[in-house]
């Protein structure tokens, strides 16, 4: 608890209750400042809220959170309005609790007030407030109505609200109670005050009785009235003193009868309420705080807001019994209580008395014996019996005076350890096993002694620590050597290790409200039998193993006094509640075995240094398991919103805080987790947040559970349920559009690569097409015919020429063959073949073949052109054309501008030659597949 | 602000009820602050104020700086400068109205409880104050003990003193009042 303990009040100089709550004081920061607490609720999950003077706190039973708020005004009224917090603040403005603990500034819209919050009060979704002199407000949906004294209310400062059947509200003013009921749309007010029988007409506190028709209403000076719903009636109750605790501040009604109420004066009164409206009062004095509200917890832990903090208030599960000094409680040696809830106990060699329901908690001395007490047990005419240390058994007679027990020889002079009482016997252990007497009845003032059990008679033990009966009249033994051993109807029961009791020291007996046998073994802790095994109760949650007395009350708690403390067992809850020393001042347990005492209603008292702790039958509804919440998740530690449940792919480094609310042992509280989708196991931590670093995609749930002592059983929880999202680079669509997109890279290069095969494939066929045809032309017999003609006619007239003819022939068919496989020739390689072939065509055709080679020297060295290209053209110009001496037949190579042109005169002769077109095509297509230069044929100006 | 409407108000229009305005003729205040080291007291005769009788409201004036009778002349001081910050709220103020519906004119002792708002330090605090009205021939005296919670007031204590000064300061008000006279 990070608000330090203050302070320990003991009340003994306004004592008039007989069993006193403890109180402890709660600071609501680091540094002890007072802070005034001006409204207090709690919500559906357990958190108290609390509105003060330093704005809004939220509690969770360890530490007090404080909202931010930018209003800066003190807090004066709080209300849960469907799991929201509203707070009302004294300059009449309206908050509303975010889940980043902030309060956030709610805006009224049509009247809003300007006065002080004085009340909060929701129901439905309708938030009623009530102001300092303004009526009272309703607002749905943020917008206000209100109601003041010319709607009919009687005054206009408004303490309070309560509900009442039928639609009808209760408010408190200064000017009595008015009934506030809405018939055809018109607000009827009905006022109650004094003339009706309200002894106040200031009345601060209306407040519903649960499971009541009545209501209770709480007075500025007269104290409490009731208010009858049935019957529209006040009611005085009956009370034995005129009201003295001053100003009514609030009511916390438990049950039907009883309420707590506390008052301005600093008063906590504890109100019970008979069928016969008679009120009787137990006052117990806070002093120096004016308590301003009070709630109640799940495990039953009253909280007051006062003045100067929170004061924590034990009424409903622990009380004390005072005993003021000269008597030290804390050295008693043995205790009982009898059928008049009178506490015998005795201190060394005296026995003392203390009615434990009167006012007054003087002890009485009872009598003195000649050795010191060692037990004591009262049966059920209220005799108690009494063991002594050497000194054998005494019994203090109903009609007083001290009476030695005689006649029973192996009793006299023995050392008793415990005494204890089935229906009409009496059991008593000493140094030689247990004695079993008759009681000294109504036919025989003898007693008699029955019969002895001991080592030899099958307890396996001479030394009994504890006898104990049990609601079967059955006798327990906690022994020292054997165990635990039950008789009953001349039967031992023994248990070995195989039902689980291990231990053979066994301190204390006892049984609780279910049936259950619980003992407490030495340094080996607990163990509890549920009729056929023993069950170690060992490390969940007991302190300390080295126990000396176990006791169980009426509603199932079992009470555990061991070196450190109390622990305390909630059947309803399955858990242990501790109470270690110094918590309310309780600063030490007794070592003595089986030192407790328990009252006719159940209540079982233990002795401490101031007197007794009284460890009271505990409401059923009371729960001291703890709650949990999921806080905040957070993505790399920044908050998400609430309820944030997808994260992307690279928000995977996720954390959540959680946080256990209780208010029994928050000190105790664990938690456990796990991540269902990641890790399938739990995870204990006593942590209040986790990180997940690096989660892959996937699904998850988060769970955490809250506990005390690591015992999770029945634990509650809180789950988170989330999913991370797959990177875009796993979800489908990704991969979808990658593998169109690789295939379709993959199809292009196919495509392009065919393509180009088919290209180069093209322009081999070409090629070979080309030197087909050309070949073809080569070995034409009339170009072999003409060639011939003109040798032989060259070999008649000039021989000279005739050899050159024949050279120039075969180098033309020399250089034909060799350039025919070559993509490319130099145009000076081109120009070889053509001038062999002009001169061969010249032979033939003297002055009617003209031809013009006008190529400057550096192209011809430089161009490259298609192989037999030029020939080719000159050739199809030749045998297309008209070659005589008429008509001579002119043919111009030139080069214009990186472009080789050939032209001749247009004389086409009147008979078509074979073959026709299928050269210039062929050169076009080669052109084509090797350079992107454009080649073009055409007859333009009478020449080709 | 309301104050002083109610003030004006009270004052300006005593013709249309003239014979219920009361108003103060002779008033004390005293305080002390039993503290577990030192007891201060200091008492102020000053004390202004009227009571509309017939329409039961009320209210009274005090000058802070008017107190005296302290223990020394610096812990009068102090109570000015450091505490009650006279210099900026010079007055304290209760205004307010009276609960029960006792005629309080009639000669008799009454019981009375006084509500409103007690504006010291510049705080104004929701107060019910008891207070012992005793009327003899169309004279009120009335006597009242109350407390005055230091912080409710945010007058400060510091940490130095803190032992020195009690949190909660007893007050003791009497006062008699006359019909007011035109």
């Amino acid at each position: 608890m990070r608000a330090s303990l203050l302070t320990f009040f003991l009340l003994l100089t306004t004592i008039v209750s007989a069993q006193i709550p403890f109180m402890q004081e709660a600071s609501l920061n680091e540094l002890n400042t007072p802070v005034k607490v001006n409204a207090m609720v709690t919500d559906s999950t357990g958190y108290h809220w609390l509105a003060t003077d330093a704005g809004l706190y939220r509690f969770n039973g360890r530490s007090f959170t404080l909202m931010h708020d930018s209003i800066g005004k003190p807090a004066t009224a709080v209300a849960v309005m469907k799991d929201e917090v509203y707070v009302g603040y004294n300059d009449g403005t309206i908050g509303k609790a975010d889940k980043n603990n902030t309060v956030v500034r709610v805006r009224l819209r049509n009247t809003a007030p300007s006065s002080s919050i004085t009340f909060m009060y929701s129901f439905g979704n309708i938030l009623w407030i009530c102001t300092e002199g303004e009526g009272i407000l309703a607002v749905i949906n943020h917008i206000g109505v209100r109601f003041t004294s010319s709607s009919g209310l009687s005054d206009n400062f408004i303490y309070t609200l309560a509900l009442l059947p039928g639609n009808k509200l209760l408010a408190g003013t200064d000017k009595g109670i008015n009934e506030l009921s809405v018939d055809k749309g018109k607000l009827r007010v009905r006022n109650y005050t004094m003339t009706q029988g309200l002894p106040d007409n200031i009345v601060r506190v209306i407040q519903p009785i649960p499971g009541s028709p009545l209501y209770w209403c709480g007075m500025q000076q007269a104290g409490l009235a009731l208010f009858d719903s049935r019957t529209s009636k006040i009611i005085q109750p009956q009370m034995t003193e005129p009201w003295k605790w001053g100003q009514v501040n609030c009511v916390l009604p438990i049950d039907e009868q009883r309420s707590w109420v506390a008052t301005e004066e600093g008063y906590l009164l504890e109100c019970r309420l008979d069928n016969n409206n008679h009120l009787s009062i137990a006052s117990f004095e806070v002093p120096g705080k004016r308590i301003k509200a009070l709630v109640i917890s799940r495990s039953g832990v009253i909280r007051a807001a006062t003045n100067t903090g929170v004061t924590v208030i034990s009424a409903e599960y622990m009380r004390y019994v005072a005993v003021p000094p000269p008597y030290r409680i804390g050295d008693i040696a043995a205790m009982t209580c009898d059928r008049h809830n009178t506490l015998w106990f005795a201190l060394g060699r005296k026995l003392y008395s203390m009615a434990i329901d009167s006012g007054l908690h003087t002890p009485r001395v009872a009598g003195e014996l000649p050795a010191n007490i060692t037990c004591l047990y009262a049966d059920n005419v209220n005799r108690v019996w009494i063991g002594t240390f050497g000194n054998g058994m005494w019994y203090h007679d109903i009609n007083g005076g001290l009476i030695a027990v005689a006649g029973i020889p192996p009793l006299e002079n023995e050392s008793v350890l415990d005494i204890t009482g089935t229906s009409d016997r009496l059991w008593v252990a000493g140094l030689n096993g247990v004695q079993e007497v008759f009681y000294p009845g109504t036919y025989t003032k003898k007693m008699d002694l029955l019969s002895q059990h001991n080592k030899n008679s099958g307890i396996g033990s001479d030394y009994i620590y504890q006898l104990y009966t049990d609601r079967k009249d059955r006798v327990w033994m906690a022994t020292d050597g054997a165990g635990v051993c039950m008789y009953n109807q001349g039967q031992y029961t023994k248990w070995d290790s195989a039902s689980g009791m291990t231990s053979k020291v066994v301190y204390s007996v006892t049984e609780d409200a279910f049936g259950n046998i619980w003992a407490a073994a030495l340094a080996d802790g607990l163990y509890r039998f549920d009729g056929e095994k023993w069950h170690s109760m060992r490390g969940i949650g007991v302190q300390d193993a080295n126990i000396s007395t176990i006791a169980s009350n009426a509603s199932g708690q079992v009470v555990v006094v061991n070196a450190k403390g109390f622990d305390v067992w909630y059947p309803q809850s399955d858990l242990f509640r501790n109470y270690p020393h110094k918590i309310f001042g309780i600063d030490s347990t007794s070592s003595v075995l089986k030192l407790s005492a328990r009252d006719t209603n159940g209540n079982v008292y233990i002795p401490f240094e101031d007197g007794f702790v009284v460890f009271k039958n505990v409401d059923q509804r009371y729960n001291i398991r703890p709650a949990v919440t999921i806080s905040s998740a957070s993505v790399f530690f920044k908050p998400v919103d609430a309820g944030t449940s997808r994260f992307g792919h690279d928000q995977n480094h996720i954390s959540f805080r959680f946080e256990g609310i209780n208010f029994a042992n928050p000190e105790r509280l664990h938690y456990r987790y796990k991540l269902e989708g990641y890790n399938d196991s739990w995870v204990v931590t006593s942590d209040e947040s986790v990180t997940f670093p690096q989660l892959p995609d996937g699904k998850y749930i988060f769970t955490v559970q809250a506990s005390l002592n690591n015992m999770f059983h029945r634990a509650s929880e809180a789950t988170y349920s989330f999913a991370v999202a797959k990177p875009f680079w796993k979800q489908a669509w990704f991969i979808i559009l990658t593998a169109f997109f690789i295939s379709g890279i993959a199809v292009t290069y196919v495509r392009l690569r065919e393509k180009n095969l088919r290209k180069v494939s093209s322009l081999q066929r070409e090629r070979m097409m080309f030197e087909y045809e050309h070949l073809k032309s080569q070995v034409n017999p009339h170009f072999l015919f003409n060639s011939l003609n003109t040798l032989t006619s060259l070999i008649e007239e000039d021989k000279q020429s005739a050899v050159d003819y024949t050279t120039h022939l075969s180098d033309l068919y020399r250089n034909m063959l060799s350039f025919r496989n070559k993509d490319l020739i130099s145009l000076q390689e081109e120009w070889e073949i053509l001038d062999n072939y002009l001169f061969i065509q010249k032979s033939r055709f003297g002055e009617a073949l003209r031809v013009r080679f006008d190529v400057p020297q550096h192209v011809k060295e430089n161009s490259k052109v298609v192989p037999l290209a030029l020939q080719l053209l000159v050739e199809n110009a030749i045998k297309h054309n008209i070659v005589s001496l008429s008509r001579p037949l002119d043919i111009i190579i030139e080069s214009i501008e990186n472009t080789l042109v050939v032209r001749n005169t247009y004389q086409p002769k009147l008979s078509k030659e074979k073959g026709a077109g299928l050269g210039l095509s062929n050169i076009k297509k080669r052109y084509a597949l090797l350079s992107k230069k454009h080649t073009s044929f055409g007859i333009r100006n009478n020449e080709v | 602000m309301r104050i002083c409407f109610l003030l004006v108000f009270i004052l300006l229009v005593p013709s249309l009820s003239r014979a219920q305005i009361y108003e103060v003729s002779a008033g004390s205040i005293s305080f002390n602050s039993n503290a577990p080291k030192e007891l201060i007291h200091a008492s102020s005769d000053k004390l202004k104020g009227y009571i509309d009788a017939g329409k039961r409201i009320f209210a009274f004036k005090l000058e802070i700086a008017s107190f005296n009778g302290f223990n020394s002349p610096l812990q009068r001081e102090h109570f000015n400068e450091n505490y009650m910050e006279s210099s900026v709220f010079p007055n304290a103020v209760y205004v307010g109205k009276i609960i029960e519906d006792a005629d309080i004119t009639k000669d008799g002792v009454y019981k009375v409880r006084a509500k409103g708002k007690l504006k010291i330090h510049g705080v104004e605090q929701e107060r019910i104050i008891n207070s012992v009205v005793e009327t003899k021939g169309g004279k009120i005296e009335i006597r009242s003990d109350f407390i005055v919670p230091l912080a409710e007031h945010s007058i400060k204590i510091p940490r130095i003193v803190y032992e020195k000064l009690a949190h909660d300061i007893n007050v003791t008000v009497s006062a008699t009042l006359m019909p007011k006279s035109r």
